[in-house]
Protein backbone atom coordinates (compact mmCIF):
# COMPACT_ATOMS: atom_id res chain seq x y z
CA UNK A 1 0.00 0.00 0.00
CA UNK A 2 1.06 3.62 -0.83
CA UNK A 3 4.64 3.28 1.29
CA UNK A 4 6.17 5.90 -1.13
CA UNK A 5 3.59 8.86 0.12
CA UNK A 6 4.09 7.24 3.57
CA UNK A 7 7.91 8.63 3.52
CA UNK A 8 7.17 12.26 1.95
CA UNK A 9 6.50 13.80 4.79
CA UNK A 10 4.89 17.11 5.86
CA UNK A 11 4.65 18.62 2.60
CA UNK A 12 2.54 21.67 3.99
CA UNK A 13 0.80 22.39 6.81
CA UNK A 14 -2.34 20.95 7.56
CA UNK A 15 -6.05 22.58 7.49
CA UNK A 16 -7.54 23.72 10.57
CA UNK A 17 -9.61 20.23 10.82
CA UNK A 18 -6.85 17.84 10.00
CA UNK A 19 -4.92 20.28 12.62
CA UNK A 20 -7.80 19.03 15.51
CA UNK A 21 -7.69 15.19 14.22
CA UNK A 22 -4.10 15.20 14.82
CA UNK A 23 -4.45 16.02 18.14
CA UNK A 24 -6.85 13.41 18.62
CA UNK A 25 -4.39 10.76 17.39
CA UNK A 26 -1.27 12.18 18.72
CA UNK A 27 -1.19 8.89 21.64
CA UNK A 28 -1.27 6.61 18.40
CA UNK A 29 1.61 4.35 19.20
CA UNK A 30 0.97 2.22 15.92
CA UNK A 31 0.40 -1.42 17.45
CA UNK A 32 -2.50 -1.87 14.62
CA UNK A 33 -4.87 -3.75 16.88
CA UNK A 34 -7.33 -1.27 15.15
CA UNK A 35 -6.51 -2.97 11.62
CA UNK A 36 -6.14 -5.99 13.24
CA UNK A 37 -9.41 -5.59 14.25
CA UNK A 38 -11.02 -3.97 11.37
CA UNK A 39 -13.72 -6.44 9.93
CA UNK A 40 -13.22 -4.69 6.31
CA UNK A 41 -8.88 -3.88 5.68
CA UNK A 42 -9.25 -5.77 2.68
CA UNK A 43 -11.72 -3.50 0.64
CA UNK A 44 -9.66 -0.76 2.04
CA UNK A 45 -6.85 1.16 0.29
CA UNK A 46 -5.21 2.31 3.41
CA UNK A 47 -5.62 0.25 6.89
CA UNK A 48 -6.86 2.29 10.13
CA UNK A 49 -3.25 2.45 11.46
CA UNK A 50 -1.73 3.94 8.32
CA UNK A 51 -4.54 6.29 8.34
CA UNK A 52 -3.34 7.17 12.00
CA UNK A 53 0.17 7.94 10.28
CA UNK A 54 -0.98 9.84 7.39
CA UNK A 55 -2.78 12.24 9.46
CA UNK A 56 0.04 12.42 12.10
CA UNK A 57 2.48 13.36 8.90
CA UNK A 58 -0.31 15.81 7.45
CA UNK A 59 -0.80 13.49 4.06
CA UNK A 60 -4.42 15.08 4.48
CA UNK A 61 -4.77 14.45 0.42
CA UNK A 62 -3.89 11.14 0.89
CA UNK A 63 -6.02 10.85 3.89
CA UNK A 64 -9.26 12.21 2.77
CA UNK A 65 -8.82 10.86 -0.79
CA UNK A 66 -8.83 7.57 0.57
CA UNK A 67 -12.03 4.82 0.67
CA UNK A 68 -11.18 3.97 4.12
CA UNK A 69 -13.83 5.88 5.78
CA UNK A 70 -16.38 4.86 3.52
CA UNK A 71 -15.48 1.39 3.73
CA UNK A 72 -15.73 1.45 7.23
CA UNK A 73 -19.19 -0.20 8.90
CA UNK A 74 -18.81 1.79 11.80
CA UNK A 75 -18.82 -1.66 14.33
CA UNK A 76 -16.21 0.27 16.62
CA UNK A 77 -14.23 -2.76 17.33
CA UNK A 78 -10.99 -0.74 16.60
CA UNK A 79 -12.28 2.21 19.30
CA UNK A 80 -13.55 -0.91 21.68
CA UNK A 81 -9.94 -2.30 21.44
CA UNK A 82 -7.73 0.61 21.07
CA UNK A 83 -4.70 0.77 23.95
CA UNK A 84 -5.01 3.94 23.69
CA UNK A 85 -8.67 4.95 23.79
CA UNK A 86 -8.74 6.69 20.49
CA UNK A 87 -12.06 6.99 19.14
CA UNK A 88 -10.93 5.66 15.63
CA UNK A 89 -14.23 5.18 14.61
CA UNK A 90 -15.94 8.62 15.55
CA UNK A 91 -12.53 9.54 13.72
CA UNK A 92 -13.27 8.03 10.41
CA UNK A 93 -17.25 9.42 10.42
CA UNK A 94 -15.18 12.75 11.00
CA UNK A 95 -13.39 12.22 7.68
CA UNK A 96 -16.38 11.74 5.98
CA UNK A 97 -17.81 15.09 6.94
CA UNK A 98 -14.29 16.94 5.96
CA UNK A 99 -14.08 15.37 3.09
CA UNK A 100 -17.31 16.04 1.80
CA UNK A 101 -16.51 19.60 2.91
CA UNK A 102 -13.55 19.89 1.17
CA UNK A 103 -15.16 18.12 -2.26
CA UNK A 104 -13.19 15.24 -2.07
CA UNK A 105 -16.01 12.63 -2.35
CA UNK A 106 -18.19 12.69 -5.49
CA UNK A 107 -18.56 8.69 -4.92
CA UNK A 108 -21.93 6.47 -4.99
CA UNK A 109 -21.28 6.43 -0.98
CA UNK A 110 -21.99 10.58 -0.29
CA UNK A 111 -24.86 9.79 -2.64
CA UNK A 112 -26.69 7.32 -0.26
CA UNK A 113 -26.21 9.39 3.05
CA UNK A 114 -27.24 12.93 1.48
CA UNK A 115 -30.35 10.95 0.18
CA UNK A 116 -30.92 9.59 3.72
CA UNK A 117 -30.30 13.23 5.20
CA UNK A 118 -32.68 14.48 2.53
CA UNK A 119 -35.49 11.95 3.63
CA UNK A 120 -35.21 12.68 7.69
CA UNK A 121 -35.19 16.38 6.71
CA UNK A 122 -38.76 16.40 4.86
CA UNK A 123 -40.57 14.27 6.83
CA UNK A 124 -38.57 13.77 10.10
CA UNK A 125 -37.89 9.93 9.92
CA UNK A 126 -36.58 7.13 7.34
CA UNK A 127 -39.06 6.27 4.54
CA UNK A 128 -36.78 3.47 3.14
CA UNK A 129 -38.23 2.13 -0.44
CA UNK A 130 -37.84 5.74 -1.18
CA UNK A 131 -34.12 5.72 -0.39
CA UNK A 132 -33.53 2.72 -2.16
CA UNK A 133 -34.97 3.72 -5.35
CA UNK A 134 -33.58 6.99 -4.90
CA UNK A 135 -29.76 5.73 -4.48
CA UNK A 136 -30.67 3.29 -6.80
CA UNK A 137 -31.96 6.13 -9.86
CA UNK A 138 -28.39 8.22 -9.25
CA UNK A 139 -26.04 5.19 -8.83
CA UNK A 140 -26.84 2.30 -10.60
CA UNK A 141 -30.29 1.61 -12.12
CA UNK A 142 -29.72 -1.75 -12.89
CA UNK A 143 -28.83 -2.32 -9.46
CA UNK A 144 -32.67 -1.72 -8.63
CA UNK A 145 -33.57 -4.60 -10.29
CA UNK A 146 -31.17 -7.02 -8.12
CA UNK A 147 -32.81 -5.27 -5.20
CA UNK A 148 -36.50 -6.48 -6.85
CA UNK A 149 -36.73 -9.69 -5.53
CA UNK A 150 -36.31 -8.46 -1.49
CA UNK A 151 -37.82 -5.54 -2.44
CA UNK A 152 -41.03 -7.89 -3.06
CA UNK A 153 -40.31 -10.61 -0.03
CA UNK A 154 -40.59 -7.52 2.18
CA UNK A 155 -43.94 -5.95 -0.09
CA UNK A 156 -45.30 -9.95 0.82
CA UNK A 157 -44.01 -9.86 4.83
CA UNK A 158 -45.55 -6.35 5.09
CA UNK A 159 -42.60 -4.40 5.71
CA UNK A 160 -42.39 -2.05 3.32
CA UNK A 161 -44.20 1.24 4.68
CA UNK A 162 -45.07 3.31 1.01
CA UNK A 163 -46.09 6.72 3.14
CA UNK A 164 -43.88 8.71 4.87
CA UNK A 165 -44.81 8.68 8.60
CA UNK A 166 -44.83 12.62 8.88
CA UNK A 167 -43.95 13.88 12.33
CA UNK A 168 -45.83 16.73 13.22
CA UNK A 169 -42.25 19.00 14.15
CA UNK A 170 -40.93 19.05 10.69
CA UNK A 171 -40.76 22.37 10.73
CA UNK A 172 -38.60 21.65 13.80
CA UNK A 173 -36.30 19.58 12.07
CA UNK A 174 -36.00 21.27 8.92
CA UNK A 175 -34.65 24.55 10.83
CA UNK A 176 -32.45 22.02 12.84
CA UNK A 177 -30.81 21.33 9.59
CA UNK A 178 -31.09 24.61 8.35
CA UNK A 179 -29.39 26.15 11.18
CA UNK A 180 -26.20 23.86 11.74
CA UNK A 181 -23.90 24.73 8.61
CA UNK A 182 -23.26 22.55 6.08
CA UNK A 183 -26.07 20.11 7.05
CA UNK A 184 -28.50 18.77 4.71
CA UNK A 185 -28.54 18.96 1.13
CA UNK B 1 -41.57 0.28 35.62
CA UNK B 2 -41.33 2.58 32.88
CA UNK B 3 -39.44 3.85 30.28
CA UNK B 4 -39.68 6.56 27.07
CA UNK B 5 -39.62 4.03 24.25
CA UNK B 6 -38.06 5.17 21.08
CA UNK B 7 -38.97 2.74 18.69
CA UNK B 8 -37.01 4.16 15.38
CA UNK B 9 -37.77 4.31 11.97
CA UNK B 10 -37.02 0.75 11.38
CA UNK B 11 -39.61 -0.38 14.12
CA UNK B 12 -42.50 0.96 12.28
CA UNK B 13 -41.23 -1.19 8.82
CA UNK B 14 -38.63 -3.78 8.16
CA UNK B 15 -39.04 -4.87 11.93
CA UNK B 16 -42.46 -4.48 12.84
CA UNK B 17 -41.88 -7.92 14.32
CA UNK B 18 -39.47 -6.49 16.54
CA UNK B 19 -41.79 -3.78 18.01
CA UNK B 20 -44.78 -6.18 18.18
CA UNK B 21 -42.86 -8.70 20.10
CA UNK B 22 -41.41 -6.11 22.27
CA UNK B 23 -44.37 -4.51 23.31
CA UNK B 24 -46.27 -7.75 24.29
CA UNK B 25 -43.06 -8.90 26.43
CA UNK B 26 -42.79 -5.89 27.90
CA UNK B 27 -46.50 -5.77 28.81
CA UNK B 28 -46.09 -9.71 30.23
CA UNK B 29 -43.17 -7.83 32.25
CA UNK B 30 -45.18 -5.67 33.84
CA UNK B 31 -42.72 -2.68 31.88
CA UNK B 32 -45.06 0.05 30.41
CA UNK B 33 -43.30 2.13 27.86
CA UNK B 34 -44.72 5.42 26.91
CA UNK B 35 -44.17 6.23 22.95
CA UNK B 36 -42.07 9.36 22.79
CA UNK B 37 -44.28 12.08 21.07
CA UNK B 38 -43.42 13.24 17.90
CA UNK B 39 -39.56 11.56 17.93
CA UNK B 40 -37.62 12.08 15.05
CA UNK B 41 -34.83 9.58 13.18
CA UNK B 42 -31.78 10.12 15.54
CA UNK B 43 -29.27 10.73 12.09
CA UNK B 44 -28.11 7.25 12.10
CA UNK B 45 -24.35 7.62 10.56
CA UNK B 46 -25.77 9.32 7.70
CA UNK B 47 -26.58 12.49 9.93
CA UNK B 48 -22.88 12.25 11.33
CA UNK B 49 -21.33 11.41 8.23
CA UNK B 50 -22.44 15.00 6.88
CA UNK B 51 -22.42 16.45 9.99
CA UNK B 52 -21.10 15.38 13.58
CA UNK B 53 -23.32 18.40 14.88
CA UNK B 54 -26.34 17.77 12.69
CA UNK B 55 -25.85 14.64 14.28
CA UNK B 56 -26.39 15.74 17.78
CA UNK B 57 -29.12 18.37 17.27
CA UNK B 58 -31.08 15.71 15.86
CA UNK B 59 -30.50 13.14 19.11
CA UNK B 60 -31.09 16.59 21.44
CA UNK B 61 -34.25 17.18 19.97
CA UNK B 62 -35.46 13.53 20.89
CA UNK B 63 -33.60 13.42 24.47
CA UNK B 64 -35.34 16.95 24.98
CA UNK B 65 -39.02 15.77 25.10
CA UNK B 66 -37.99 12.45 26.84
CA UNK B 67 -36.35 14.95 29.58
CA UNK B 68 -39.90 15.94 29.70
CA UNK B 69 -41.30 12.89 30.02
CA UNK B 70 -39.01 12.58 33.57
CA UNK B 71 -38.03 9.22 32.32
CA UNK B 72 -35.33 6.65 31.14
CA UNK B 73 -35.35 5.72 27.30
CA UNK B 74 -35.56 2.41 25.57
CA UNK B 75 -34.03 2.28 22.52
CA UNK B 76 -34.46 -1.03 20.99
CA UNK B 77 -32.35 -0.60 17.56
CA UNK B 78 -28.70 -0.57 18.32
CA UNK B 79 -27.59 2.07 15.71
CA UNK B 80 -30.47 4.33 17.55
CA UNK B 81 -28.92 3.26 20.60
CA UNK B 82 -26.17 3.73 20.43
CA UNK B 83 -26.30 7.52 18.75
CA UNK B 84 -28.54 8.68 22.06
CA UNK B 85 -26.82 7.27 24.28
CA UNK B 86 -23.25 8.81 22.74
CA UNK B 87 -25.44 12.04 22.12
CA UNK B 88 -26.89 12.44 25.71
CA UNK B 89 -23.38 11.03 27.16
CA UNK B 90 -21.80 13.67 25.58
CA UNK B 91 -24.01 16.79 25.94
CA UNK B 92 -24.32 15.59 29.36
CA UNK B 93 -20.33 16.00 29.73
CA UNK B 94 -19.52 19.17 27.93
CA UNK B 95 -21.88 22.23 28.47
CA UNK B 96 -20.45 24.71 25.73
CA UNK B 97 -21.19 21.69 23.34
CA UNK B 98 -24.95 21.50 24.54
CA UNK B 99 -25.23 25.27 23.99
CA UNK B 100 -24.11 25.42 20.67
CA UNK B 101 -26.78 22.42 20.27
CA UNK B 102 -29.53 23.88 21.86
CA UNK B 103 -29.46 26.82 19.83
CA UNK B 104 -30.17 24.94 16.90
CA UNK B 105 -33.28 23.34 18.75
CA UNK B 106 -36.35 25.22 18.19
CA UNK B 107 -38.72 23.74 20.13
CA UNK B 108 -37.35 22.64 23.90
CA UNK B 109 -33.88 22.65 25.22
CA UNK B 110 -32.14 19.92 26.62
CA UNK B 111 -30.91 20.42 30.62
CA UNK B 112 -30.09 17.56 31.70
CA UNK B 113 -29.39 14.32 29.29
CA UNK B 114 -31.67 11.68 30.16
CA UNK B 115 -30.39 7.81 30.13
CA UNK B 116 -30.63 5.85 27.18
CA UNK B 117 -31.27 1.75 27.83
CA UNK B 118 -30.97 -1.25 25.11
CA UNK B 119 -34.15 -3.58 26.08
CA UNK B 120 -31.82 -6.47 26.92
CA UNK B 121 -30.39 -4.70 29.72
CA UNK B 122 -33.79 -3.31 31.16
CA UNK B 123 -34.79 -7.29 30.90
CA UNK B 124 -32.27 -8.69 31.94
CA UNK B 125 -31.21 -5.87 34.76
CA UNK B 126 -34.22 -4.18 36.07
CA UNK B 127 -36.53 -7.05 35.67
CA UNK B 128 -34.27 -9.72 36.46
CA UNK B 129 -34.16 -13.32 35.05
CA UNK B 130 -35.52 -14.40 37.75
CA UNK B 131 -39.18 -12.65 37.23
CA UNK B 132 -39.35 -14.13 33.89
CA UNK B 133 -41.89 -16.41 33.69
CA UNK B 134 -41.35 -19.03 31.55
CA UNK B 135 -44.41 -20.94 30.48
CA UNK B 136 -43.52 -23.27 27.60
CA UNK B 137 -39.40 -23.39 27.33
CA UNK B 138 -37.60 -23.53 24.63
CA UNK B 139 -36.18 -26.82 25.16
CA UNK B 140 -34.68 -28.38 21.40
CA UNK B 141 -33.85 -24.78 20.19
CA UNK B 142 -30.27 -24.18 19.74
CA UNK B 143 -29.73 -20.26 19.78
CA UNK B 144 -26.89 -18.26 18.62
CA UNK B 145 -26.49 -14.89 20.15
CA UNK B 146 -25.38 -12.85 17.65
CA UNK B 147 -25.27 -9.16 19.60
CA UNK B 148 -23.93 -7.64 16.91
CA UNK B 149 -21.87 -3.99 17.38
CA UNK B 150 -23.45 -1.56 18.84
CA UNK B 151 -25.20 -3.66 21.63
CA UNK B 152 -21.93 -3.27 23.77
CA UNK B 153 -19.44 -1.30 21.31
CA UNK B 154 -17.52 1.10 21.97
CA UNK B 155 -17.55 0.69 25.56
CA UNK B 156 -18.99 1.42 28.66
CA UNK B 157 -22.28 -0.15 28.33
CA UNK B 158 -24.23 -2.82 30.36
CA UNK B 159 -22.08 -5.79 29.02
CA UNK B 160 -19.05 -6.88 27.77
CA UNK B 161 -17.95 -5.99 23.94
CA UNK B 162 -15.02 -8.93 23.63
CA UNK B 163 -17.96 -11.22 25.28
CA UNK B 164 -21.41 -10.30 26.40
CA UNK B 165 -23.81 -12.78 28.00
CA UNK B 166 -27.15 -10.83 28.67
CA UNK B 167 -28.71 -12.67 25.68
CA UNK B 168 -27.13 -15.80 26.41
CA UNK B 169 -28.01 -15.86 30.05
CA UNK B 170 -31.68 -14.96 28.63
CA UNK B 171 -31.89 -17.75 26.24
CA UNK B 172 -30.87 -20.33 28.79
CA UNK B 173 -33.31 -18.44 31.27
CA UNK B 174 -36.17 -19.25 28.47
CA UNK B 175 -34.97 -23.09 28.37
CA UNK B 176 -33.32 -22.87 25.33
CA UNK B 177 -29.55 -23.55 24.58
CA UNK B 178 -27.06 -20.76 24.16
CA UNK B 179 -24.25 -22.18 22.16
CA UNK B 180 -21.02 -21.41 22.20
CA UNK B 181 -20.38 -18.80 18.74
CA UNK B 182 -17.36 -16.84 18.67
CA UNK B 183 -18.48 -14.39 15.77
CA UNK B 184 -21.51 -12.87 18.89
CA UNK B 185 -19.80 -9.54 18.03
CA UNK B 186 -18.26 -9.35 14.36
CA UNK B 187 -19.83 -6.75 12.48
CA UNK B 188 -22.63 -7.72 9.47
CA UNK B 189 -22.07 -4.50 7.55
CA UNK B 190 -25.07 -3.19 8.29
CA UNK B 191 -24.09 -0.07 8.57
CA UNK B 192 -22.74 0.20 4.46
CA UNK B 193 -24.96 -2.03 3.26
CA UNK B 194 -26.87 -0.15 0.25
CA UNK B 195 -23.44 1.71 -1.03
CA UNK B 196 -20.97 -1.53 -0.18
CA UNK B 197 -23.33 -4.93 -0.69
CA UNK B 198 -20.61 -7.03 -1.53
CA UNK B 199 -18.88 -6.12 1.37
CA UNK B 200 -21.70 -6.67 3.86
CA UNK B 201 -22.56 -10.25 2.22
CA UNK B 202 -19.42 -11.23 2.93
CA UNK B 203 -19.39 -10.50 6.10
CA UNK B 204 -22.87 -11.69 6.43
CA UNK B 205 -22.33 -15.25 5.07
CA UNK B 206 -19.07 -15.93 7.71
CA UNK B 207 -21.58 -15.62 10.61
CA UNK B 208 -24.27 -17.21 9.30
CA UNK B 209 -21.64 -20.29 8.73
CA UNK B 210 -20.41 -19.72 11.71
CA UNK B 211 -23.45 -19.99 13.36
CA UNK B 212 -24.17 -23.03 11.41
CA UNK B 213 -21.07 -24.68 12.50
CA UNK B 214 -21.61 -23.70 16.02
CA UNK B 215 -24.50 -26.18 15.84
CA UNK B 216 -27.16 -23.76 16.15
CA UNK B 217 -30.20 -24.27 14.98
CA UNK B 218 -31.65 -20.88 14.87
CA UNK B 219 -29.87 -17.30 15.69
CA UNK B 220 -31.01 -14.40 18.12
CA UNK B 221 -30.49 -10.86 17.38
CA UNK B 222 -31.62 -7.36 18.93
CA UNK B 223 -30.93 -5.36 15.60
CA UNK B 224 -33.18 -4.79 13.22
CA UNK B 225 -30.16 -4.24 10.56
CA UNK B 226 -28.31 -7.24 11.65
CA UNK B 227 -31.84 -9.32 11.24
CA UNK B 228 -32.20 -7.46 7.58
CA UNK B 229 -28.98 -9.00 6.36
CA UNK B 230 -28.78 -12.11 8.32
CA UNK B 231 -33.01 -12.85 7.40
CA UNK B 232 -34.01 -10.97 4.46
CA UNK B 233 -30.55 -11.23 2.89
CA UNK B 234 -30.02 -14.98 3.99
CA UNK B 235 -31.34 -16.40 0.36
CA UNK B 236 -28.29 -13.93 -1.57
CA UNK B 237 -26.09 -14.00 0.76
CA UNK B 238 -26.28 -18.55 0.30
CA UNK B 239 -26.09 -17.75 -3.36
CA UNK B 240 -22.85 -15.94 -3.35
CA UNK B 241 -21.37 -17.90 -0.71
CA UNK B 242 -22.61 -21.30 -2.50
CA UNK B 243 -24.08 -22.41 0.70
CA UNK B 244 -27.38 -23.44 2.26
CA UNK B 245 -27.72 -22.29 5.54
CA UNK B 246 -31.74 -22.06 5.72
CA UNK B 247 -30.98 -20.70 9.53
CA UNK B 248 -33.98 -19.44 11.10
CA UNK B 249 -33.22 -15.54 12.44
CA UNK B 250 -35.52 -14.36 15.34
CA UNK B 251 -35.80 -11.28 17.50
CA UNK B 252 -34.77 -12.20 20.89
CA UNK B 253 -38.24 -10.79 22.30
CA UNK B 254 -40.05 -13.22 20.04
CA UNK B 255 -38.03 -15.70 21.13
CA UNK B 256 -38.91 -14.84 24.67
CA UNK B 257 -42.50 -14.71 23.62
CA UNK B 258 -42.58 -17.93 22.51
CA UNK B 259 -41.10 -19.19 25.76
CA UNK B 260 -43.84 -17.03 27.77
CA UNK B 261 -46.82 -17.91 25.92
CA UNK B 262 -47.63 -14.67 24.50
CA UNK B 263 -50.32 -15.36 21.80
CA UNK B 264 -47.78 -15.51 17.95
CA UNK B 265 -49.95 -13.19 16.25
CA UNK B 266 -47.97 -10.29 18.78
CA UNK B 267 -44.89 -12.08 17.65
CA UNK B 268 -44.84 -11.68 13.64
CA UNK B 269 -43.18 -14.94 13.24
CA UNK B 270 -44.92 -14.71 9.46
CA UNK B 271 -43.15 -11.59 8.57
CA UNK B 272 -39.47 -13.35 8.96
CA UNK B 273 -37.78 -14.49 5.42
CA UNK B 274 -36.85 -17.68 6.67
CA UNK B 275 -39.73 -19.48 8.32
CA UNK B 276 -39.08 -20.97 11.60
CA UNK B 277 -42.09 -22.89 11.18
CA UNK B 278 -40.49 -26.32 10.65
CA UNK B 279 -37.77 -25.80 13.30
CA UNK B 280 -40.55 -24.78 15.94
CA UNK B 281 -42.43 -28.08 14.83
CA UNK B 282 -39.85 -30.40 14.60
CA UNK B 283 -37.05 -29.16 17.43
CA UNK B 284 -39.14 -27.48 19.70
CA UNK B 285 -42.57 -29.54 20.28
CA UNK B 286 -40.90 -32.92 19.87
CA UNK B 287 -38.77 -31.94 22.75
CA UNK B 288 -41.46 -30.79 25.05
CA UNK B 289 -43.47 -33.32 24.00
Amino acid sequence: MADQKILRLGEKAPSEEMAALKETVASCMQCGTCSASCPVTRAMDYTPREIMRLIMTDMEEAVLGSQTMWVCASCYSCAARCPRDIEITDLMLRLRSIAIKKGYQPRADVAFYRHFMSIVRRYGRMLEPELMIRYGLTTNPLKLLGMAPIGLTMLRRGKLAFKPDLIKGRREVREIFDRVEGGGE
Amino acid sequence: MKYAYYPGCSLGAAAREYDSSLRAVCQRLGIELAEIEDWNCCGATPATTLDPLLSLALAARDLATVERQGLAMMAPCPGCYKNLRKASLSLAKDEELRQRVNETLGGAKLQRSPEVRHPLDIIVNDVGLDNIPVEKPLQGLKVACYYGCAITRPRGGFDNPENPQSMDRLMETLGAEAVPFPYKTKCCGGAVFLPREELALELTAKILAKAKASGANCVAVGCPLCHLLLDMYQFKVEARAGMTFNLPILYFSQLMGLAMGVDEKELGLERLAVSPASLLREEWTQATA
